[in-house]
């Protein structure tokens, strides 16, 4: 089943123009950065490159060199958002799927950004418009990869500072590391996405338990006794992830993977002062 | 059942379970796999076979090695490489049609032939050493480890059940392992072994002999240093008059101006600095050839150019910061079309030492000695680093110090630095129209080492009596599937 079927397209768009509606009037692209081109203030020469304006040519320096150099400017830039999704083998598990979530905020989240003249990239990889992006989420996931690789194409790929949005089940302490690398490229928002049966497990009697990840294998015996016990170290768990993102500056969001992704994204962005 | 995660899980402590349920034994078949894989592994070791009417033929790998210190004089007057060939021949020629056997050598190039038993004579006929080192490690890591090794060289196999065929002589040897050239100082290093020794070095330029150097060398490393003249040459020798053991090693070159200059940078990253190095035609980034230092203390035996470094490099001093106003230049190489008005810095040290080229308010922030060049001022991010002279004054520099004065060796065996051109054997060659010495210049193929005796054990060379079938393979890999069916089925939770 497509994850971007008809009915998740309609809800794109209202929420798409709801959005628009909210920040109409608002001044666009107030971020300044070094990104090259424009009419701002000169930074430094290159080579000059087929394609390149010629109008930006140093004739001075050709003079003296016979070779073509640009002047290169910086200008003022729009904001700049970076989606990563989970695609480890833990985010398939359990009916809600999780997976399919992430991806469906992250197609969301692509939609209201361009609403609000950013450039999106999923993961280190820039998109135009949301036609173009929709297609690569459907395919995500197609191959397994770990989350701290994810996030850390990011932090090699991308030289300027924006907004990271990382959608993943956290439950590898070790994301915290490459969580932090990326911050130093800007805002990072942790949406934490859990299923049903993680929420409320409904197990009983004995179990083997095997570990989606590393094929790790524990036998238990679950009665009322331990499931309030797993409840118990859940909260723990997430309270942990939500104490760490508030001590490192980082936004932190919790859901279920059986909630409807427009509402999940509608309580963000009214967290966030874009919808009313 | 699978779950995204065990964290919470394992966090749970296991029920103890009734005293009935710990009594009655579970079926595992993990278990039941597993103690028939260790039993098949355990008679595996015990070798076992059935026997057959056919006698069994032999897979064996011969090892030829072609290394060039086996050229070196052999016990009975012929080479090392003869000595080990001819004991390696008797041994050959026992071999029959039935026998597989896998020859691997070095000739410029790796090279393999797989025949029979029969034609291993006539093919050893035809290999010979080489005049560069060979990477044994290469050939006896891609054996197929079920056969027979026997190996030629100087050095022991890796198993004590290979055949040895030792390649032999005498060890007194002094070989030239290193050779340099630079601002008009030559540098010889020697590497002797068998004992210290008096020698002669002559050193030749454009085939001339130019003085000759009496010499004691001690065991181990040697060096001399010295001035020499050599404003148009463009060949350096050096050699060592007294005959010994290897002759290869006695001779080696200098050549001047064969490759284009590479950059290594060094220091704080400066990302104008390194955007104008990669764009200098006939630069290299990250070659060997000339080294930027930028903001950093680090000694270099080469020239380099330094920029703004904490202390001042050797042959040079610095004095007391100041901030430069107005920039002047005497009309130097270096400075040729960059635009004293485009120069800035906020501060500046003082440099003396060396030929002044760069002027601040009268003092010199800019000096040259020989090829090393060193600036006594950062460059900034703004200012002159954007302008024009900032690259024309880099371009200058790599033409201040490029090929025309670099002194390079050729090796053996060796690709010529940013060419595509190999030189297998060491002597005068010609290379793009004009002579050039090639040389061994292997510290490891000069250390000659006397090759000891191997005695292989009775049951070495996995020699079978003829029609036994060995029975040790199949127990194996019927050990190993159960192996992996009992992990299979702890994993599916049977």
């Amino acid at each position: 089943m497509k994850k971007f079927d008809e009915r998740f397209l309609r809800q794109l768009e209202n929420l798409r123009l709801a959005v628009r509606k909210s920040v109409r009037g608002r001044k666009e692209g107030e971020r300044s950065t070094s990104r090259r081109g424009g009419t701002s203030d000169f930074v430094a020469h290159r080579e000059y490159s087929p394609g390149d304006d010629p109008r930006s040519i140093d004739w001075s320096l050709y003079a003296r060199l016979g070779d073509l150099f640009v002047r290169e400017f910086s200008r003022e830039e729009s904001l700049l958002l970076h989606l990563v999704v989970d695609s480890s083998s833990s985010m398939y598990i359990g009916k809600g799927g999780k997976h399919d979530l992430a991806l469906q905020l992250a197609a969301g989240l692509g939609a209201v950004a361009w609403a609000e003249t950013a450039r999106v990239f999923f993961r280190d990889r820039f998109f135009e418009t949301l036609g173009a992006l929709l297609p690569v989420l459907e395919q995500a996931g197609a191959k397994r990869e770990s989350p701290g690789e994810a996030l850390q194409s990011v932090t090699r790929g991308s030289k300027e500072s924006g907004m990271v949005v990382f959608l993943s089940d956290l439950w590898e302490d070790s994301l915290r590391k490459p969580l932090l690398e990326a911050s130093s490229h800007g805002d990072i928002v942790l949406l934490h996405i859990l299923s049903p049966e993680e929420v409320s497990p409904s197990l009983s009697g004995r179990h083997r338990l095997i570990d989606s990840e590393n094929g790790e294998v524990v036998d238990r015996q679950v009665g009322p006794e331990e499931l309030e016990m797993y409840q118990r170290g859940l909260e723990t768990h997430c309270d942990e992830w939500k104490r760490w993102s508030s001590d490192h500056d980082i936004r932190y969001l919790r859901c279920i993977s059986n909630d409807d992704w427009a509402e999940i994204l509608t309580r963000m962005l009214r967290e966030a002062g874009l919808y009313r | 059942m699978v779950v995204g995660s065990l964290r919470l899980w394992k966090a749970i402590p296991e029920r103890a379970t009734s005293l009935e349920t710990a009594r009655r034994p579970r079926f595992s078949l993990s278990l039941l796999l597993q103690a028939l894989a260790i039993v098949l592994l355990t008679s595996a070791l015990a070798s076992p076979f059935l026997r057959t009417l056919l006698p069994a033929k032999r897979e064996i790998t011969v090892v030829v090695d072609t290394s060039a210190r086996l050229q070196a004089r052999g016990d009975r007057g012929g080479t090392r490489f003869e000595e080990g060939m001819r004991l390696l021949l008797r041994e050959a020629s026992r071999l029959t049609e039935r026998d597989s056997v896998t020859l691997l050598w070095d000739e410029g190039g790796v090279h393999s032939a797989t025949i029979t038993g029969a034609e291993l004579p006539s093919a050893l006929k035809g290999i010979s050493p080489i005049e560069s080192r060979v990477n044994l490690d290469l050939f006896l890591s891609a054996r197929d480890r079920e056969s027979e090794l026997w190996l030629l060289s100087d050095q022991l196999p890796p198993d004590k059940e290979a055949l040895f065929f030792p390649a032999t002589g005498p060890v007194s040897n002094t070989g030239i392992d290193l050779l340099s050239l630079d601002s008009g100082e030559l540098f010889v290093r020697l590497i002797r072994t068998g004992g210290a020794s008096d020698l002669t070095l002559e050193i030749l330029v454009e085939g001339v002999s130019s003085r000759t150097i009496p010499l004691r060398v001690k065991e181990g490393r040697n060096s001399w240093q010295g001035s020499l003249e050599v404003s148009e040459s463009h060949l350096v020798e050096v050699r060592i008059l007294e005959e010994d053991s290897f002759p290869l090693d006695n001779r080696a070159w200098l050549n001047r101006g064969l490759v284009d200059s590479g950059v290594r940078y060094f220091g704080r990253e400066h990302a104008l600095l390194l955007r104008v190095l990669q764009s200098i035609p006939g630069v290299v980034l990250g070659g060997v050839g000339y080294t930027v230092v930028y903001r950093e203390a680090r000694p270099f035996s080469n020239p380099a150019i330094y920029v703004d470094p904490p202390e001042a490099p050797k042959g040079f001093q610095f004095g007391s910061e100041f901030s430069p106003k107005r920039w002047h230049s005497d009309d130097h190489p270096l400075l040729e079309n960059v635009r004293m008005e485009e120069m800035g810095a906020s501060s500046a040290k003082p440099v003396t030492g060396g030929v002044p080229f760069l002027f601040a308010d009268g003092v010199c922030v800019g000096a040259v000695l020989g090829r090393t060049i060193v600036l006594g001022f950062d460059l900034p991010s703004s200012g002159w680093c954007t302008t024009p002279s900032f690259p024309i004054f880099w371009t200058n520099v790599f033409e201040f110090v490029r090929t025309s004065n670099v002194w390079n060796t050729i090796r053996a065996g060796v690709p010529i630095r940013g060419e595509d051109v190999v030189f297998q054997e060491v002597g005068e060659r010609t290379f793009r129209g004009r002579t050039v010495g090639v040389s061994l210049l292997d510290s490891h193929e000069s250390v000659l080492r006397r090759a000891p005796t191997l005695v292989p054990s009775k049951s070495s060379s996995g020699d079978m009596s003829a029609g036994q079938k060995p029975l040790s393979v199949y127990a194996s890999v019927i050990a190993l599937c159960l192996i992996i069916l009992s992990w299979w089925s702890d994993r599916s939770g049977r």
